[in-house]
C-alpha cells in the first residue's frame, strides 16, 4: 500500500538533517523516498504531465526548490484532482504556512520539517491513517496552536454576542478547529453543547470555555 | 485621524466603523516568502493609506503562534523611508498575554518599546484606544536608535540561510564601505526584505560603517591572486575587482567559477588545474564551496579545506587566506594545520573585516613573494637529494656511510627550513633560515672538501684528491676577484671552503655568487655575536620596514645558496 512519498533531490542534505536529529527514515516501510535517479525519471515524467509514478500516495512531501515553477504548478493540479495534501519544505522558509483550500499545501522550513515532528506525524498517520497536518505544522506545539486559536476565535464571537442566551446548533462563526476535538478530554474542555446547542446563557457557557482554555494553555506553557 | 487595522478574519474590531474601510486582511500568496510579503504589503498598502495609528492581530496566520502580527511590527518599524509610519503607535490586538507571547516568540522585545500597547479582543478596549489616537494622548516611537537598543533579531535559524545571510551581509556592507555600490545594489536587491538584514543594516552599530573608506588601497607588490569561492559571482568577485582597482598594473587577478551543484572531487579538480595554470601568489578561498559542504561539520570534510592541502603540495609558498563566515575556533585551528596562512571572518563590521581582509592580503603578497621561490627551490633541492643527485665521492668502505649521513642531515635542515618559513609567529624565521642555510654549506663543505683531501694518494692540504690544488679567493672592493694557489700553512676560513667546493665543481670563481655567500657567513657570525654585528638581527626589522629592501636582500642570498647546491649535483 501506497501512503507517504518524500522527494528529495538534495540528498547530503537530508542525510546530514536525519543524522543530527537521530531520523532513521529508510527503515519507515509506509515512506517512499524517491531521490538521485529515482528524482531525474520522475522529473522527467512530470516534465510530460505524466503522474504514474506519485498515482496512490496520500501525500507528497517534496523540496520546494527540486521543481521548475511550471512543474510545481502542474504537481499542484495533480493534487487537487486526486485529492492528495502537498507539504512542500525548503531551506529559505521563515514561517510554516498552511493552505487549506483545495490541494491542501504545506509549506515548511527544512529544518522543520526534518525534525522529530515528521516521525510523529508519519506514526500519526500509520496509526489513524488520517494526515494531521498540524503535527507536521507546530510539532510538539501543536496543541498549544489549536488551543490558542480556538481561544481567539472563541473571543471574537463573545465580543460579536454580547449576552448571547441561546445557542440552537453548533455556530460556524466560532470556527472551532477540527484538532480541538482530539485534544478536549485531554484539557477537559467542555464541549458537551458541541452537539445539541445551548438552551440558555450560552454567553457565560462560552466565557467559561475561555476560561478552560486559558487553564490549559497555561498548563501547556507553564507546568 | 486615520487607523489602519491588519487581520486575517480573525477580529471582532472590523465591525467597528473606524475599520469598515480601514482593514487589510493578511494573506501570505503561496508563491511569496514572508517577509518579501510583509515589505510589499507596507509599500503598498499601508504607506499609501497613511494611518495615525495601526491596529495589528498578534496572528495573521493559521499557523497562529508564529505570532506574524509581532513581525509585521518590526518590518514596520525597520521601514526605510516615510518616517511617520516607521513612529507610528502599534497596537497589538489579540487574548494573549505577554508571558505567553515571551514563551512562545522570539519577537515579544517590540512589546517593551515606546509608542507600542496592547489591548484584548474587546470592542470597549479599542473604542477607548481609538479615542486616545483621536485626541493625541497616543504617542508614537520617536526615536529609532531607542528601539534598536532596545530589541536584539536573531539571525534565521536554518543553517544554510544564516551562513548565507551572513556572506550576503558582509558583502554588502564591506561592498558599501570601498565604495562598490554595484556589488552592494547586488545584494540589497536579494536581501532587502529580510527581517535580520533589515535589522542588521539599521541598527545604530552598522549605521556607523555608512562611513567610506577614504580611498581604496594600492598594492605595490606584482602579484596574482586567485578568488574560489562559490559565491564569486554574486557580488565577491566584483568587490575584489573594485578593491584592486588602484593597483590595476600590479594586481593580476582571476576567479575561479564554482559551482555548488558541484561534488567535492571536480571542484578540486578544477581548482588544482586552475591554481597550476594561472600560478597565483595569493589564494583567496572560502570554505563551503558545494552543497555537501553547507551540512557538513567537520571542517576536515569540506571542500575548502581539500583545496587547501592540495595548495600547500603544490607549493608551500603560495599564500592561503581563508574568507569564511564561520567562527568556530576548532575550523580556524584545524585551517591552520592544514596550512592556512591567514583567516578573514566575513561578518558585518565593515571597517574591521574589510581592514583585516586589506591587511592580510598585502602581507600574503609579501609573503609569497619570499616563499614562493624559495619554497620550489627547498621542494626541489630536497628532492634531489633523496634522489642521490648529489656528487657521491668515493673515500673507500665508507662511502656510503659518509654519503647517507650528508643526504639525512641536509634533509633535515632543509626540511626545518620549510617549517620555519612558513610559521609567522617566529620572529626570527628569516635569520634562522640563513643560520640553517649555512650549517648546510658546513655540512657540505665539511664532506667533500675533508673527503677530497683524505682520498689524496699524497696528502698535501693544498691539494685535492684529484691533484687539483686549492685555491685562495681575495676579492677587493670591485668585487674582482684574484685567484691564488692555495698556501700550505694557511688555516682555511669556511668562506674559503665554500669557495673551494663551488670552485671544484663549476671550474669558476663567480664574484656575484660568492659576494653572497659571504654574506651569509656575515649574518651567521653576527648571530653568534649580535651585540657587535646587528646585520643578523636588522634582517627582521628590514622585512617590516622596508620590504622591497628586504625581499632583494634576502632572495639574493638565498638564490646563491640553491645555485651553490645545484653546482654539486
Amino acid at each position: 500500500m501506497k501512503n507517504i512519498v518524500l522527494i528529495e533531490d538534495k540528498l547530503p542534505r537530508m542525510e546530514f538533517l536525519c543524522k543530527e536529529k537521530e531520523l532513521n527514515l529508510t527503515e519507515i516501510k509506509e515512506l517512499t523516498i524517491i531521490s538521485d535517479s529515482k528524482f531525474e525519471s520522475l522529473k522527467k515524467s512530470i516534465g510530460k504531465s505524466e503522474f504514474n509514478l506519485l498515482e496512490g500516495f496520500k501525500a507528497i512531501m517534496s523540496h520546494h526548490s527540486a521543481w521548475s515553477q511550471k512543474e510545481l504548478d502542474s504537481i499542484k493540479e495533480y493534487c487537487k484532482k486526486t485529492n492528495t495534501v502537498l507539504i512542500l519544505f525548503s531551506g529559505g522558509i521563515s514561517v510554516t504556512h498552511l493552505r487549506t483550500s483545495k490541494p491542501q499545501v504545506l509549506l515548511i522550513d527544512v529544518e522543520r520539517f526534518y525534525s522529530n515532528r515528521l516521525i510523529l506525524f508519519i506514526d500519526a498517520f500509520i496509526k489513524s491513517e488520517e494526515l494531521n497536518l498540524p503535527i507536521l505544522q507546530y510539532g510538539k506545539n501543536w496543541k498549544i496552536n489549536v488551543l490558542m486559536e480556538t481561544r481567539n476565535n472563541l473571543a471574537v464571537f463573545l465580543s460579536r454576542n454580547p449576552g448571547i442566551e441561546v445557542l440552537d446548533y453548533y455556530e460556524e462563526s466560532i470556527k472551532l478547529p477540527q484538532a480541538l476535538y482530539s485534544i478536549s478530554d485531554e484539557f477537559e474542555l467542555d464541549l458537551s453543547w458541541y452537539e445539541n446547542g445551548i438552551r440558555q446563557n450560552a454567553y457565560q457557557v462560552l466565557t467559561e470555555l475561555n476560561k478552560q482554555l486559558t487553564s490549559a494553555i497555561k498548563k501547556v506553557l507553564f507546568q | 485621524m486615520k487607523n489602519l487595522l491588519i487581520h486575517c478574519k480573525n477580529t471582532s474590531l472590523v465591525d467597528l466603523a473606524e475599520f469598515k474601510e480601514n482593514n487589510i486582511v493578511f494573506k501570505i500568496p503561496d508563491d511569496l516568502e514572508v517577509d518579501r510579503y510583509m515589505t510589499n504589503l507596507i509599500d503598498e498598502q499601508i504607506v499609501p493609506s497613511q494611518p495615525d495609528a495601526i491596529f495589528i492581530k498578534y496572528a495573521l496566520e493559521n499557523d497562529y503562534i508564529a505570532f506574524l502580527g509581532l513581525r509585521l511590527g518590526y518590518h514596520i518599524r525597520l521601514y526605510q523611508g516615510d518616517k511617520k509610519i516607521t513612529d507610528i503607535p502599534l497596537i497589538f490586538v489579540g487574548e494573549e498575554t505577554i508571558t505567553e507571547l515571551i514563551r512562545l516568540s522570539h519577537f515579544t522585545d517590540i512589546l517593551g518599546t515606546e509608542g507600542t500597547y496592547f489591548i484584548k479582543e474587546e470592542l470597549h478596549q479599542a473604542k477607548t484606544v481609538l479615542q486616545r489616537v483621536e485626541s493625541g494622548q497616543l504617542s508614537g516611537c520617536d526615536s529609532s536608535a531607542d528601539f534598536l537598543n532596545r530589541i536584539t533579531i536573531q539571525a534565521p535559524r536554518n543553517y544554510d540561510t544564516r551562513h548565507s545571510f551572513i556572506n550576503e551581509l558582509s558583502l554588502y556592507l564591506w561592498s558599501r564601505y570601498i565604495g562598490n555600490q554595484e556589488a552592494a545594489e547586488q545584494v540589497k536587491k536579494r536581501v532587502e526584505n529580510n527581517l535580520y538584514f533589515k535589522y542588521k543594516i539599521n541598527s545604530e552599530q552598522y549605521l556607523k560603517e555608512q562611513e567610506q573608506i577614504t580611498e581604496l588601497p594600492v598594492f605595490e607588490v606584482s602579484s596574482k591572486i586567485l578568488l574560489i569561492d562559490d559565491e564569486a559571482e554574486k557580488g565577491w568577485e566584483t568587490f575584489y575587482e573594485h578593491l584592486f582597482s588602484r593597483s590595476e598594473k600590479k594586481v593580476e587577478f582571476k576567479s575561479l567559477n564554482v559551482s555548488r551543484n558541484s561534488s567535492t572531487e571536480d571542484v578540486l579538480v578544477n581548482a588544482e588545474s586552475a591554481i597550476r595554470e594561472f600560478n597565483p601568489d595569493v589564494i583567496l578561498l572560502d570554505l563551503r564551496l558545494t552543497e555537501q559542504d553547507v551540512f557538513e561539520k567537520d571542517p576536515k570534510k569540506l571542500t575548502g579545506y581539500s583545496i587547501l592541502k592540495k595548495i600547500k603540495t603544490i607549493n608551500r609558498g603560495t599564500q592561503v587566506v581563508v574568507t569564511s563566515a564561520s567562527n568556530k575556533s576548532v575550523v580556524f585551528r584545524d585551517l591552520l594545520n592544514a596550512g592556512a596562512d591567514n583567516y578573514v571572518l566575513k561578518n558585518a563590521e565593515a571597517i574591521i573585516g574589510t581592514s583585516s581582509l586589506i591587511e592580510a592580503i598585502k602581507l600574503a603578497i609579501n609573503e609569497a613573494k619570499i616563499l614562493k621561490p624559495i619554497h620550489t627551490s627547498l621542494s626541489i633541492s630536497i628532492d634531489a637529494i633523496r634522489s642521490d643527485q648529489l656528487k657521491k665521492l668515493d673515500v673507500g668502505e665508507d662511502s656510503d656511510y659518509y654519503y647517507e649521513e650528508l643526504k639525512s642531515e641536509l634533509i633535515s635542515y632543509l626540511s626545518l627550513v620549510q617549517e620555519l618559513l612558513t610559521n609567522r609567529n617566529n620572529t626570527d624565521r628569516f635569520s634562522i633560515t640563513l643560520l640553517q642555510m649555512h650549517k648546510c654549506l658546513e655540512v657540505i663543505t665539511d664532506y667533500y672538501i675533508e673527503s677530497l683531501f683524505e682520498k689524496s694518494s699524497k696528502p698535501p692540504q693544498y691539494e685535492f684528491y684529484t691533484g687539483e690544488h686549492a685555491h685562495f679567493f681575495s676579492m677587493d672592493d670591485g668585487n674582482n676577484i684574484k685567484v691564488i694557489k692555495w698556501k700550505k700553512s694557511n688555516h682555511m676560513s669556511i668562506v674559503q671552503k665554500f669557495f673551494n667546493t663551488y670552485h671544484y665543481f663549476t671550474n669558476r670563481p663567480k664574484s656575484s655568487l660568492f659576494v653572497e655567500l659571504k654574506k651569509l657567513n656575515k649574518y651567521r657570525n653576527s648571530y653568534s655575536h649580535p651585540n657587535l654585528d646587528r646585520d643578523f638581527t636588522s634582517l627582521e626589522a628590514l622585512y617590516e620596514d622596508d620590504f622591497k629592501s628586504f625581499r632583494k636582500s634576502f632572495i639574493r642570498v638565498t638564490s646563491a645558496f640553491f645555485e651553490f647546491f645545484i653546482a654539486i649535483r
